[in-house]
């Protein structure tokens, strides 16, 4: 005696032995795996209609069906592995050099999956230190050992420059983690298809390689600390160095709007450096990458600072020219108070500055009997007014327009 | 990879499956059943799970469409036909097969005039 079940295959209603129920559910769940996500539901839905078919066949009068008859069936749909075979369902992409089989059917010549451009990541899965030789070797097609050799020698002959280099990549190039990245990586259409016939190993390295791994990883750490501590107190001299530059060229004017501008690009453009090596450490140190917008907002910063460099820079500049007009009109404007005749200038300036001029002929005048009233008014269209008003004369008026 | 004469037979005949099921179809609509029993006549497949697949893909690619059909005994079934863009795409695989027997016959007889040469 054996227990049935009732199943619903393909719209038809069976009568089946409860081992051969287990049989066949088995086989279905065995062959969706084989099937892209998207045309699974209805692959399976028509071989099933198919088996319903084939299973009607079989039982004629009988009513239940039996393991033989599931095998029977399953025989002519054929094993998963079987018609994979046949219908070149897979088609492999050979990719040697990264150690990658997609299909696990290297055997197979078929069509190339769709290409596209490759992207560029570190590889993980393919390490030295970092991924980044591996990466790169990935992107241009080549073997990750040359890349490596190429970065030794370039790090000997340009005496270190090859690891800033390497640390500016390290930084820029994500890692690849998902199964999508890895394919975009190699150039190949991350879809569903190829997500799930993608299968990637690491490649194992020997403890000895990977304790080299380790002392780079040491080595940097320890470069990164000694370049960052020294680039921070480097910043600092520097820092304190222009402040104090600043506040002895122009003094009481600290707390100019350009000045602080320009103090604080420079701050900036020297900081993000050391913030990034910073950064790096402890990334390394760490092993982990979990802000990467940091990398690239310190990218974006420290250029942007470049240009508030140039821009409060040239601001700066013509602010000391005009300093010089200024100082220039001042005296002018004193003489003019001290000969009695009237005459106007066609000297330029701001109305802030205007208070520059004014203040040391003030300071002139008070110790003189006569007195002055002195009027500043200032309108956009018409520039700057001053209206200088003394018990001696009766008004004299100084027009000049910005 | 392995090459023997199984292995290549298999490979061409993988190559024409498409062409061959387009063939069964293009005569007039059929449903899986129909293509299963000629391709297998035809000794083109054999295992049936392979021919799924390969309907579901030529589907999805605008060549094939099916419709429901009521059939005597049992459920429904799906009944393939060529889209438009599939009559031109079989024309295609045809001039693709001409070109190939044409190529094969070539050299056959190329073949055969060298060895009449030599006797």
């Amino acid at each position: 005696m054996k227990k049935t079940v009732t199943i619903n295959l393909g719209g038809i209603v069976f009568n089946i032995d409860d081992d051969a129920c287990d049989r066949l559910s088995q086989y279905l769940s065995d062959l969706e795996k084989r099937f892209p996500e998207d045309e699974r539901k209805e692959i399976i839905r028509d071989i099933e209609e198919r088996m319903a078919e084939l299973l009607g066949y079989k039982l004629q009068n009988r009513n239940v069906v039996e393991i033989n008859d599931v095998e029977e069936v399953i025989e002519v749909i054929g094993k998963p592995e079987q018609f994979e075979d046949e219908s070149g369902e897979n088609q492999s992409t050979t990719d040697n050099s990264a150690n990658n089989d997609f299909s696990g059917n290297s055997e197979k010549s078929s069509a190339p999956k769709q290409r596209r451009l490759r992207k560029l990541y570190r590889n993980s899965n393919d390490r030295m230190v970092s991924g980044v030789a591996s990466g790169l070797a990935v992107y241009f097609g080549i073997d990750p050992v040359i890349v490596r050799i190429l970065f030794v020698v370039l790090t000997i002959i340009s005496f270190g420059w090859g690891i800033l280099i390497y640390l500016i990549l390290l930084i820029a190039m994500p890692e690849a983690k998902t199964k999508a990245q890895f394919l975009e990586m190699q150039g190949i259409e991350p879809t569903l298809e190829n997500i799930n016939n993608f299968h990637q190993e690491p490649v194992e390295r020997s403890s000895g390689s990977s304790t080299l791994g380790n002392i780079i990883k040491i080595c940097l750490i320890v470069l990164g600390v000694i370049i960052g501590v020294s680039l921070a107190f480097g910043v600092l001299g520097i820092f304190i160095a222009m402040f104090a530059a600043l506040l002895l060229h122009t003094p009481g004017s600290f707390g100019n709007a350009v000045d602080m501008g320009l103090l604080g690009s420079c701050a900036l453009f020297l900081l993000c450096p050391v913030i990034g090596i910073a950064v790096l450490c402890t990334r390394a140190a760490s092993g982990e990458r979990k802000h990467k917008w940091v990398g690239w907002t310190l990218l974006a910063v420290w250029i942007l600072s470049i240009f508030g460099i140039v821009g409060f820079g040239i601001q700066e500049g013509k602010q000391n020219d005009l300093d010089k007009r200024l100082e220039h009109s001042g005296e002018a404007l004193e003489r003019w108070l001290d000969e009695d005749d009237y005459t106007t200038h066609d000297e330029y300036y701001n109305a802030d500055d205007l208070d520059r001029i004014i203040d040391p002929v003030l300071d002139d005048l008070r110790d003189e009997e006569t007195t002055y009233d002195i009027s500043i008014r200032t309108s956009p269209e018409k520039g700057v007014n001053v209206h200088i008003q003394s018990n001696k004369r009766v008004d004299s008026t100084l027009v000049d327009t910005i | 990879m392995n090459i023997n004469a199984e292995n290549v037979k298999s490979q061409m005949r993988k190559g024409y499956l498409e062409y061959c099921i387009l063939l069964i179809i293009s005569k007039k609509p059929a449903y899986v059943s129909d293509i299963i029993n000629e391709l297998k006549e035809a000794r083109m497949i054999v295992v049936e799970g392979t021919l799924y697949p390969l309907l579901s893909r030529l589907k999805n690619n605008g060549i094939l469409q099916y419709e429901w059909q009521e059939s005597v005994s049992g459920p429904p079934r799906k009944y393939y036909e060529l889209t438009e863009s599939g009559q031109s795409f079989l024309a295609e695989l045809e001039s693709g097969w001409e070109e190939l027997t044409h190529a094969i016959q070539h050299l056959k007889m190329h073949n055969d005039e060298c060895i009449m040469m030599n006797k």
